[in-house]
């Protein structure tokens, strides 16, 4: 075993590996669960996701800012999941079909404009640096492992109370609880169903693209095929796995992000284990994970439904 | 609706395919305009893109089928996708949510060249190993969300979604491993003997995997239609409440259906190892398993109409890979027409249409 991983700096830089990579998950699963909760389960996350870092990379390329980057992002996950939902909420298609072609169209807009206007080169920005927190950034331990990441990870972890909020303690959130457990009974109280699915429907829009934002330009600073990996697709177990509770959602992310930059270092020291099987590791968890510790749901029961009225 | 139901995450029914009986004209003129919708489409990208959809689209044409050569590559890559897409097609059929086609894939490439490389026999027997070893390997990559699906009840469109990652990256490790070709991305050449025969037909040189997909379509059409176990498939796919009250055993026909799926899908990576690549190669999968489910929603889950649809996509993607050298223009293209064709259908509510609102 490589004597790094006796040192307590390897597992301090692995937490705070571990909250940076947790960040674009964390955008995404948010956006997943207001989604789910109005009983829209979007698939095509991991497309989403992909357009957003497209866009967000183009906007921060051709603008030399991050923060047009950042509107790019989530302009761009709004626009594809607007058609998801015209799709799905208008037109009553199934939602899982919809979000694989979601995911397909996305993967193929993004690298076709991508490499027809780059070709073989490989562009890159840079954006977004670390903001240490004044004062707190200075603790010991806790000032490394929290306080210096840049503004995209601050900003996705202060969602999380946001959502919270949102859910449980306004009057949309009722309605988007409602929606997603008894669409004909929200309707009957005389609110807009289709509504408030489109309203949360792009929020995940929003969020994912914002997601995909905070990987291209807030983390790898530039853009290749298929750059999301599958990040989307696990963001979607964590939703599962934190219950649709924004809390525990980010207790998700964390663990993903936790196993992804442990792989990610012991590929870096030269770890016995092939890093090819090492890659396999956030994949293979977040199926154990949702096998057997998802356990029984109780899900909205609405969910995955089209609410059609004239039909 | 009882807790029992609830707890799966897509319990409900779609229609995956609208009922076509009776409008068979109409069956055919709506997908042929959605793909016309979605070249339209498509023409407006590239023009905003600075590429002439005409030179896109001719180039494309003439690649796919404008010589002998185009035409044999056209039905070659027919046969990774029919194979995929048949067995994508029947798990849909009884709504199990398999996009696990691309994983399928290259774990029976891997095996196939596994059992081709390390084994020496003569054809007789290595090539019947080497189908068991790519059938075995799909079936096993299928196993996972179908066990956990039948025990646990787990979400098996994301369990397949993220299995596709694991036997990619396994094939991976073989191909850098210690039967790497060396300075190329691919493994040392599999045994000759393992090889499968070329037919040549006129002017086209075909491989023997064609003969392999019209033995599958032929036997999932007698299958579906002609077998008690069909009958059992149709039934779930149209009403899992009303098979299950009628005493089928969905989890177990359900289970069978996905390690179906799984063999097609591992014999499809076996063919592309011994029929044409010859070795385990990166990237031998150009997203036949993403281009398989179009093929499969495209041919409304029908073993011919399938076939037919994968013949049109295999098209697609030759003539994408062609139009890419001659044309200098990205391939990916064709994954923006397939998204396009897809979401037209749907849109139309042609395809995937929920049956029923929900009170």
């Amino acid at each position: 075993m490589p004597s790094v991983l006796l040192e307590y700096t390897f597992y301090l830089a692995l937490l705070a590996a571990a909250i940076r990579i947790a960040a674009p998950l964390l955008f995404a699963a948010l956006g997943e669960t207001i989604a789910e909760w109005a009983g829209v389960v979007n698939i095509g996350l991991e497309g989403t996701m992909l357009m957003g870092a497209w866009a967000a990379f183009m906007g921060t390329y051709y603008s030399g800012s991050g923060l047009v980057g950042v509107a790019a992002g989530m302009a761009a996950g709004i626009l594809l999941t607007a058609i998801l939902g015209y799709v799905c909420i208008s037109r009553g298609a199934n939602q899982v079909i919809a979000g694989i072609v979601i995911n397909i169209f996305a993967a193929g807009t993004t690298s076709l404009i991508f490499r027809q206007t780059f070709r073989l080169t490989l562009p890159s920005v840079s954006s977004f640096a670390p903001v240490p927190i004044p004062l707190l950034s200075d603790l010991p331990v806790l000032g490394p492992v929290l306080f210096r990441h840049t503004l995209l990870v601050y900003a996705a972890f202060l969602v999380v109370p946001v959502c919270t909020f949102i859910i449980y303690r306004t009057h949309f959130g009722l309605c988007l609880r409602a929606a997603g457990e008894h669409p004909a009974a929200v309707d009957a109280a005389g609110i807009n169903v289709v509504g408030i699915r489109y309203a949360a429907t792009l929020l995940c829009g929003a969020l994912a693209g914002l997601g995909g934002a905070a990987l291209s330009i807030g983390q790898l600073n530039q853009f290749t095929d298929n750059l999301t990996a599958g990040r989307g697709f696990i963001a979607l177990a964590i939703v599962l796995l934190g219950r649709w509770d924004p809390f525990k959602v980010m207790l998700g992310a964390l663990l993903f992000a936790g196993a992804d930059g442990l792989q990610l270092r012991l590929q870096v020291i030269g770890f016995a284990i092939p890093r090819e099987v090492l890659g396999m590791i956030p994949y293979l968890l977040a199926i154990f994970a949702m096998a057997f510790v998802v356990g029984r749901l109780h899900m909205p029961a609405a969910m995955a439904k089209p609410y059609l009225r004239e039909s | 609706m009882s807790g029992e139901q609830r707890e799966t995450i897509l319990v409900s029914q779609p229609v995956v395919v609208a009922p076509g009986g009776g409008r068979r004209l109409r069956g055919l003129l709506v997908p042929a305009a959605a793909v016309l919708g979605a070249l339209a489409v498509n023409a407006v990208l590239l023009l905003a893109l600075g590429v002439s959809p005409f030179t896109a689209y001719t180039s494309m044409v003439a690649g796919a089928i404008g010589s002998g050569q185009s035409v044999s590559d056209t039905l070659s890559k027919t046969v990774p996708i029919a194979l995929i897409a048949l067995g994508v097609g029947l798990t849909f059929r009884c709504g199990l949510w398999n996009a696990g086609g691309e994983g399928q894939f290259y774990a029976g490439a891997t095996g196939a060249a596994l059992a081709g490389i390390l084994i020496d026999a003569p054809p007789v027997i290595l090539i019947p190993l080497e189908v068991l070893a790519g059938v075995a390997a799909g079936c096993l990559t299928a196993l996972v969300p179908a066990a956990l699906k039948a025990r646990y009840n787990t979400n098996e469109i994301l369990v397949t979604l993220m299995l596709n990652f694991v036997p990619h990256l396994f094939a991976l490790y073989i191909i850098q491993g210690p039967l790497s070709h060396g300075y190329a991305a691919k493994t040392v050449d599999i045994h000759a003997a393992g090889q499968l025969p070329w037919l040549v037909l006129g002017g086209l040189r075909l491989h023997a995997g064609l003969l392999f997909v019209a033995a599958a379509t032929l036997g999932l059409s007698v299958l579906i239609e002609r077998t008690t176990f069909g009958y059992r498939i149709r039934a779930i796919g149209s009403n899992v409440f009303a098979a299950e009250g009628a005493g089928i055993r969905v989890v177990r026909t359900q289970f069978v259906v996905f390690l179906i799926a799984g063999g097609l899908g591992g014999l499809s990576g076996m063919i592309q190892v011994a029929a044409l690549h010859h070795n385990l190669l990166e990237g031998m999968s150009a997203g036949f398993g993403f281009t398989a489910i179009v093929a499969a929603l495209l041919g409304r889950l029908q073993p011919f109409g399938v076939l037919a649809a994968s013949l049109g996509f295999a098209a697609l993607v030759v003539g994408g890979d062609s139009m890419q050298r001659t044309a200098r223009i990205e391939n990916s293209m064709v994954f923006v027409i397939e998204g396009l064709i897809l979401l037209f259908l749907l849109g139309g509510r042609i395809i995937g249409r929920e049956s029923a609102r929900t009170s």
